[in-house]
């Protein structure tokens, strides 16, 4: 466990710590002693300083889980900092490097939390029907526009069974019909963030190129598709 | 509104074509193709995107034009609700001490 702030004070007055430049902070951090421990203190300070504003708009002070989320985003957060020290290129001030590492960590764990109960097989299981067998819609009163735009509907889904694997497909669903973080539907799928954006990534270019392929433009299938 | 105006405009909905109103399938293509209007050839992963992050809050604090300094990690942050989020966040982290 990484140590507290002196005192063992949870509020922490940024104002009374000493100005650390880039280098100071790296070389501070870098050697175990003194200088270390009094550099490490600061920053669970700025860090704790940080997550209020990360925290605003996703959970309230009084929440009982907000004291221990803080403690844990906190020691991630600075483990996570001496553990990839080299890997800081000194393009931003290193405080804003380590806040932003601390956000990461601190809304990963909201989300878990917050889409905990929810399965990505409960999620997808009504688009899998409609995928399968489309809701018929009741007659038009422009029959040759309805027929028209039936044809495309199937021709796009079509395209997205053939162009998009299963799990391309799944992805889309959950993120962009579901609103379900990327991060979470990752971790459903058994991979990471980072791999599940690329893969829905490969899925999109598939799709845009066989759009094309078809000659069809993306305004025009919307315009078609367009919910009034 | 007159009479009148209350069936014209009922007459005119009735005479349009329906768009996607009650058909699930379409809604769904409509929000997933939508997706597509965007998406360019080269993207920026999320972990490619966090290792921008604090520099592109710090030059967008200071108001520089950050789609043309950084277009590959503003395109990132209008793809990706996720980065997006944390890229909120960390304004506004930023945007307290000054």
């Amino acid at each position: 466990m990484i140590m507290t702030a002196p005192g063992g004070r949870r509020g922490y007055n940024t104002h009374n710590m000493p100005e650390r430049t880039n280098k100071i902070w790296l070389a501070d951090l870098r050697n175990p002693g003194p200088a270390q421990e009094a550099a490490l203190a600061d920053l669970r300070g700025i860090i704790q300083t940080g997550l209020k504003y990360t925290l605003q708009t996703w959970l309230s002070p009084n929440d009982p889980r907000y004291p221990s989320l803080v403690e844990e985003v906190t020691q991630d957060t600075l483990l996570r900092v001496l553990d990839r020290l080299d890997s800081f290129e000194g393009r931003s001030k290193f405080t804003t490097w380590v806040h932003s590492i601390a956000v990461r960590l601190a809304l990963t764990e909201l989300r878990r939390s917050k889409w905990r109960d929810v399965s990505l097989e409960s999620l997808l299981e009504k688009d899998s029907d409609n995928f399968r067998e489309r809701e018929v819609t009741e007659p038009q009163p422009n029959p040759e526009a309805q027929v028209e735009r039936n044809l495309l509907i199937e021709q796009v889904k079509q395209m997205m069974l053939e162009e998009l694997t299963e799990k391309q497909r799944n992805a889309m669903l959950a993120v962009v019909i579901h609103g379900m973080p990327i991060e979470e539907v990752a971790r459903r799928m058994d991979t990471n963030r980072n791999a599940l954006y690329k893969l829905m990534h490969d899925g999109r270019l598939k799709l845009k190129q066989r759009l094309a392929r078809e000659g069809l433009s993306v305004e025009e299938v919307l315009g078609v598709f367009e919910v009034m | 509104m007159s009479i009148f105006e209350r069936f014209f405009r009922w007459f005119s909905k009735v005479l349009s074509p329906r768009k996607g109103k009650g058909d699930p399938l379409a809604s769904l293509l409509h929000k997933l193709i939508a997706q597509l209007k965007d998406t360019r050839q080269i993207e920026l992963g999320c972990d490619e995107v966090l290792a921008q992050l604090a520099q592109f809050a710090e030059m967008a604090l200071r108001g520089e034009d950050m789609a043309k300094l950084m277009p590959l990690v503003k395109h990132h942050l209008d793809m990706c609700k996720d980065c997006s989020e944390e890229y909120a966040a960390l304004l506004r982290i930023l945007q307290s001490a000054i």
